[in-house]
């Protein structure tokens, strides 16, 4: 039962009060019993006195009446009786005025009056007696008042006894109360030490010992030791604030708590913020990320991010952390609403589990038992970027504010996504300006080499074309029988036919020439290029090893153009083999799987990833190209070959040539080994 | 056998008179030169060629106003004309039966064994 801290005071110092009252009431009782005893024995004293006095007043009241008779007494003797008697009757009046305690007295003084009275009559009766002297009726009166008188001394005495005995009496009984009051001022202040005592052992008990307690308790916990609490066991105000103190003291530390998870929080927000900022990719954000993220489920630092890339409805794991190879490999993809992630995709809502129920669908055997928050990544747009998954330990209990710290970090995740993804927009409309740019500038290059063409062409071939029309004539018309003379004459033949094709080959080079693609069978045009100069390879020793796929998928190409690509390779291969060797000569389908330049998925590549396309390579063991040239040979008048042997300008033709057809052409190649050209057609 | 006109209208003076060395070497043409483009239809008129070479860029009018000026004429509008040009490449005439416009063309540098035997696909 809870009793009021001031019911207790209260009750305790009227306990205290009622206690002091009584006290005081047997002081008084016992004081005014002493009080009384002093009186009845100043009483029992004068009645002494009183009883003395009468006696001898008895014995002298007879005299007159004695002295009556005895010749030659004085006749004032009645008179004298008269006095004495008034004496005694006024000593009778003042001992009966006193009041008696024990009946014996009262009766005793009764008797002895009425004996006075009866003696008085007797002396009455003799003083009426005329000449009673030697009368014998008075002398008898007189021995009867004599008796009589001696028997009321007697009684007198004996009164006297009794009244002594009285006062003796009282004398104990006021010796008594004396002892009594003693004894109750020393029980009183026994009683008043008890009770002080008390109070004290009282107040200490429930007041002070508990606020020292609280403040013990309230000291410990400023020091750190935020486990203790403050144990009271009273049922009242004080206890209650104990209670109190403890409910506080629990309220303080969850929110000690609260403050500590909000840091923790906040901390991941700032991380995640400071990583939006890094020019670092997108799965490097996303890896990071979860590495912040992870730690926070404690047990298991454990989970993966999910993208939805190119396929709509797929999501695609794109950062994982802790996760074992069997799981990697069960969610490299997972479709909206399989599993959990799925789940959360497709609600975009998250999705918790505190065990592996029946959403769990990707489960193997062994699986550890663990809970999970899958978080949708959306967008401003409400479209679903991909989601976060996390593990948790079984039986994680979910609440509001995680859930909103999560959608808090998907959202922010959802920005960097988005961003990324703008920046890699910018990345590629960057590139593909650029890439225009390069074809504007290359065109406008070719435009100017292609005026300059024409200009050379014109003004070259004329002073040829005369050369040529005087070597004709002298040809003619000087003997032949001088070797020396038509060896010069085909001399300068020969070298205005070579300035004459250089020129060409530039006019060739500069004409932005368009192509006529048909669906043609690529081997077919292999096998004609190498009709075209098989006495060459004949001629320089070169060994033709094909091993080229039948039924390969049919290609959009220019057969024109294409013979011209594979002439010029070919020719190209046999001038890296003077000393003879094989050529050999693949084609092939396949899927692109890796992504390069001009493949991906990038705007204004000329392959997507997984296009199937067919594949030509053509291997010399010839000297190979040097590493430092490598990167040139595409270059317009890039020529390793003697001044005699080429223009520079075959290999950028043929990539020119690749290129409107929007195809690849690639050069591995390995000095004094070989080199291999590998040229990628679209097919129909 | 009478010799066949060739009238040969060219800028180039070496050009047109190698040509003319050249083809009348062959001792089957006789030869014709103009140099000047704005005389080449009179020297027609005049000459009565039975084919004319004509290059195609020279100073005041070029080849194809000269062939247009030809073809006018209701004298001159059979006679054969072939181009003469260092512009447009042998491939190109090849892949178009050796014409274009209408008119076969002949590229710069041409050798003098070259040159007959185009002639003499027009002419015989």
């Amino acid at each position: 039962m809870r009793i009021k801290i001031e019911t207790k005071i209260g009750g305790v110092l009227l306990i205290f009060f009622i206690e002091l009252i009584i006290f005081t009431y047997f002081v008084y009782v016992i004081n005014e019993r002493h009080d009384q005893d002093h009186l009845m024995l100043h009483k029992s004293a004068e009645k002494l006195q009183l009883v003395g006095s009468l006696q001898i007043s008895l014995a002298q009241v007879v005299m007159p009446a004695n002295d009556f008779l005895i010749p030659g007494g004085s006749p004032d003797e009645p008179e004298n009786f008269k006095i004495l008697s008034g004496k005694v009757e006024d000593l009778f009046k003042r001992i009966s005025d006193i009041k008696f305690y024990n009946i014996e007295g009262g009766e005793l003084i009764k008797h002895i009056e009425k004996k006075y009275l009866e003696l008085k009559n007797i002396a009455l009766q003799i003083f009426s007696i005329p000449d009673a002297i030697g009368n014998i009726e008075a002398g008898k009166l007189m021995e009867k008042m004599d008796a009589m008188a001696d028997n009321a001394i007697k009684d007198a005495e004996n009164f006297s006894q009794v009244v002594h005995n009285e006062n003796l009496q009282i004398e104990a009984k006021s010796d008594m109360t004396k002892t009594l009051f003693s004894l109750v001022i020393l029980i009183g202040i026994l009683v008043n030490i008890i009770f002080i005592l008390g109070l004290w052992f009282f107040f200490k008990r429930t007041i002070s010992s508990p606020i020292i307690h609280l403040r013990d308790t309230a000291l410990e916990i400023a020091h750190g030791d935020t486990e203790k609490r403050v144990d009271i066991k009273l049922k009242d105000e004080i206890g209650e604030l104990g209670t109190v103190f403890n409910y506080m003291v629990d309220a303080l530390r969850a929110s000690e708590e609260d403050v500590r998870q909000n840091y923790q929080i906040q901390e991941i927000f700032n991380k995640l913020l400071k990583i939006s900022l890094e020019n670092i990719s997108l799965e490097e954000v996303l890896k990071k990320a979860l590495a912040y993220l992870t730690p926070w489920s404690k047990v298991m630092p454990k989970g993966g991010i999910f993208l939805v890339e190119d396929k709509p409805g797929v999501l695609v794991l794109k950062a994982q952390q802790g996760l074992s190879a069997e799981i990697q490999a069960m969610c490299v993809s997972v479709p909206f609403g399989r599993c959990l992630c799925g789940k959360a995709a497709l609600s975009g809502e998250i999705v918790f589990s505190d065990h592996i129920d029946e959403r769990h669908e990707n489960q193997y055997k062994g699986i550890m038992p663990h809970g999970h928050y899958c978080v949708p990544i959306i967008s401003m747009d409400k479209e679903i970027l991909g989601t976060i998954n996390l593990y948790l330990d079984e039986g994680h209990q979910a609440n509001d504010k995680e859930k909103e710290f999560l959608y808090a970090v998907a959202n922010i995740l959802a920005g960097i996504i988005e961003r990324k993804k703008a920046e890699e927009n910018l990345k590629t409309a960057y590139y593909k300006l650029k890439e225009a740019q390069d074809q504007l500038i290359q065109a406008e290059k070719l435009n100017a080499v292609g005026q300059l063409a024409s200009g050379v062409a014109h003004e070259v071939r004329n002073p040829l074309a005369i050369i040529l029309q005087g070597v004709d004539y002298l040809d003619k018309k000087v003997s032949s029988s001088d070797k020396n003379i038509s060896e010069t004459l085909s001399l300068i033949k020969n070298n205005i036919i070579r300035a004459d094709s250089i020129i060409r080959t530039l006019v060739d080079f500069s004409r932005v020439a368009k192509i006529d693609v048909e669906p043609e069978d690529i081997n077919k045009v292999v096998e004609n290029s190498l009709v075209m100069i098989q006495y060459r390879f004949k001629l320089e020793n070169v060994e033709i090893i094909k091993d080229m796929k039948s039924d390969l998928p049919k290609v959009s190409v220019d057969k024109r153009k294409m013979e011209q690509v594979f002439v010029n390779i070919f020719l190209n291969a046999i001038q890296a083999m003077r000393e003879g060797g094989k050529l050999f000569i693949r084609s092939y389908s396949k899927e692109i799987d890796k992504p390069k330049e001009k493949v991906g998925r990038r705007n204004g590549d000329y392959f997507s990833l997984g296009e199937r396309v067919v594949v030509v390579e053509i291997e010399d063991t010839g000297i190979g190209i040097p590493k430092e040239h490598i990167e040139k040979v595409f270059d317009p008048f890039f020529t390793t070959k003697g001044p005699q042997q080429g223009t520079g300008l075959g290999l950028s033709v043929t990539r020119n040539i690749i290129h409107m057809h929007k195809g690849l052409i690639e050069i591995k190649s390995e000095e004094n080994k070989g080199t291999k050209v590998i040229i990628t057609l679209k097919i129909v | 056998m009478e010799k066949k006109k060739i009238l040969i209208v060219d800028d180039e003076e070496n050009f047109t008179r190698m040509v003319k060395l050249n083809l009348e070497e062959t001792g089957e043409y006789s030869v014709k030169v103009e140099n000047n483009s704005n005389n080449a239809f009179m020297a027609a008129k005049e000459f009565k060629p039975d084919l004319i070479l004509l290059d195609i860029m020279m100073p005041g009018k070029d080849g194809g106003d000269v062939a247009f000026e030809l073809k006018s004429d209701d004298t001159l509008k059979d006679i054969p004309v072939v181009f003469l040009t260092a512009i447009i490449k042998e491939d190109e005439i090849d892949s178009r039966d050796g014409s274009t416009g209408g008119y076969p063309f002949i590229a710069k540098p041409v050798s003098a064994e070259d040159l007959v035997k185009h002639i003499k696909k027009h002419i015989g």
